[in-house]
């Protein structure tokens, strides 16, 4: 009842243009006067959050990834990229893969991201005779992978939120994201293949090597974070740090591409958003606390115990009811508003919580770019200039590989628990 | 007016931000270095964040950057759709004038406390909480009086490029 007038102010509120963050306040608000709660304790929630430390990660990875988009970096990776696969057939498209998995995750915002490598990577593939309107099916698909990788700020949202480890999250993240890229890259090579488009260019040792010089020393900054998430040499917050400061002063000191004026402009940059998630995080603190306290979980888990044991049919809703929403919302909202509901009934069918993880994220990342709203999607129409309806033919065997993808990990926990197994003690 | 305001709030945020990184960075930098960890930095990173937080959502908020649905008030012809959106801008304020109260009790019970590390007054970070939701009510009751008299949206006047709204540039 009370979690009915909730869910219902909620979403009342969210259709009369209330941003998020306050039709969450709102909803728990009106739960809290109508079962006469104190208020105190859910207030208290927004601001003395327990581990505001790791919380704190957040900008700083956002900073990081910044820098490195300021410094030049995304140029030179492309770079890289070229010279290393520039020889097979469909390598501008498997470039473009390569960088926007590389970039996908580093701000948040898979849209931010694919705004950023997309119009580094889609005018050359037009160029080079790939339809517009598949190199924007594409590197949308790919720029949502970017999310399973370990500067992914969305798997440390969802780390917090599920209260797991966030290094071994991070981690946990590489294999799919690599098989999934992998499978993205031979499907390219065959569309290549069928449209008779050839290599760029021939292989030069020479050139790979320069390539791989000029990339080095800012491909560190995410080495930075994954080596020393791994080692356990920092928690992930100081990670953040290092690899801010390491960035900044290789944009400043050693390609001279950063000034003052950049330094603060993405100071202001990062601010502004750590404050527009973090202001979504603490009203969602606000709204699970009141889920919580109705035991909305337990209702729905003893609800589906009785009708089903079988957890892949529990993976079954579960996805297509985020394939639903994540359409239209972000990934931050989506995490935070439905994993204190979806984790707990998860792990009564004993699936494993960091499993459950990276399903989720794959489910959103096709969300993004689901036809008509994908938010990710409508980015990368815009750059390469082609209507949704353009891009959603050459999209479905795109959207079939990260479906097939899906399947594998559903399937197989074992795969995603690899590494995090491997690294960290259980 | 509005722009120099939000220009000055987003400097203050830059500033809060060098200085937790300075925090952090010199926290690792002491402990690897010189084997001697600073017992301070993580509790004043974590105090300083909180404000970052709160501040950068006023920031956010200013610029019309939060996050919301698409819209279907935005196809509404004008004069209806200045009236809805003043309708969830007026319960958006009441929202915030029940955090301005509970923010102000709980600043109030919490008078006494002291954090562990610093011993600083607990309440120096649940400020954060009143002060802020009063400031952004300040800000959605300007809206309101803005829009009424025929002004534009909150963001619209954003210097830099925003893509689409509520999305991180």
């Amino acid at each position: 009842m009370i979690t009915g007038i909730m869910m219902g102010a909620f979403l009342l509120l969210l259709l009369i243009d209330v941003p998020i963050a306050f039709a969450l306040l709102g909803g728990s608000m009106i739960a809290m006067f109508v079962s006469s709660q104190n208020l105190m304790p859910a207030a208290q929630s927004m601001i003395a959050t327990v581990d505001s430390f790791a919380l704190l990660a957040i900008p700083l990875f956002i900073a990081a990834g910044d820098l490195m988009n300021r410094g030049g970096i995304t140029s030179r990776l492309v770079e890289l990229s070229r010279a290393l696969v520039g020889h097979f057939r469909g390598s501008l498209a498997q470039t473009g893969v390569v960088a926007a998995m590389l970039f996908g995750g580093v701000s948040g915002s898979a849209v931010a991201d694919t705004a950023a490598v997309g119009s580094a990577v889609i005018p050359p593939m037009i160029k080079q005779g790939y339809d517009r309107a598949f190199a924007a099916a594409l590197i949308g698909t790919a720029g949502t992978l970017g999310m399973l990788m370990p500067t992914s700020i969305s798997l440390i949202i969802f780390a917090l939120t599920a209260n797991i480890s966030i290094a071994k999250l991070l981690v946990a993240g590489l294999i799919p994201a690599l098989i999934t890229g992998l499978m993205l890259c031979v499907y390219c090579y065959f569309y290549a293949s069928r449209k008779g488009i050839e290599f760029t260019d021939a292989f030069s040792l020479r050139r790979l090597l320069r390539a791989a010089a000029r990339a080095i020393v800012p491909g560190i900054t995410p080495a930075i974070i994954v080596t020393g998430l791994v080692g356990g040499v920092f928690t992930p917050t100081e990670a953040g740090a290092v690899a801010v400061v390491y960035a900044a002063f290789i944009g400043a000191f050693v390609y001279r591409e950063l000034d003052w004026k950049g330094l603060l402009a993405c100071a202001v940059h990062t601010s502004v958003i750590t404050g527009l998630v973090m202001f979504l995080i603490f009203t969602s603190f606000a709204f699970s606390w009141v889920i919580t306290l109705e035991r909305v979980p337990e209702t729905f888990s003893s609800y589906m115990l009785n009708n089903t044991n079988s957890p892949l049919f529990v993976f079954l809703l579960m996805n297509l009811f985020l394939l639903a929403i994540g359409t239209f919302l972000d990934p931050t909202p989506t995490i935070l508003i439905t994993v204190p509901i979806f984790l707990p009934i998860a792990m009564q069918y004993g699936i494993d919580p960091t499993h459950f993880a990276i399903v989720f994220t794959i489910n959103m990342a096709i969300a993004q770019v689901s036809p008509p709203a994908g938010t990710v999607l409508f980015t990368a129409c815009g750059i390469a200039r082609v209507s949704m309806s353009q891009v959603t033919p050459p999209l479905l065997p795109l959207m079939g590989v990260l479906l097939l993808s899906l399947v594998i990990f559903v399937f197989m926990p074992s795969l995603v628990l690899l590494l995090p197994n491997l690294f960290f003690a259980k | 007016m509005s722009v120099l305001l939000r220009r000055s709030l987003e400097y203050l945020c830059a500033g809060l931000l060098f200085v937790i990184v300075a925090v952090v960075f010199i926290n690792v930098v002491g402990r690897y270095f010189f084997r001697a960890p600073l017992r301070w930095s993580d509790e004043v990173a974590q105090f300083l964040f909180l404000w970052l937080s709160y501040l950068g959502a006023l920031a956010a908020l200013m610029g019309g950057r939060h996050y919301s649905l698409p819209n279907l008030i935005d196809l509404l012809p004008a004069r209806l759709r200045v009236a809805a959106k003043t309708v969830s801008d007026l319960i958006v304020l009441a929202m915030l004038a029940v955090m301005v109260w509970c923010g102000t009790r709980l600043v109030d019970l919490l008078q006494h406390q002291r954090s562990p590390a610093i011993d600083l007054p607990i309440y120096y970070v649940y400020a954060a909480l009143p002060l802020v939701s009063f400031l952004m009510a300040l800000v959605v009751a300007f809206q309101i009086v803005r829009r009424l008299r025929g002004g534009p949206e909150l963001g619209h006047e954003a210097a830099e490029s925003v893509p689409s709204r509520g999305e991180p540039a």
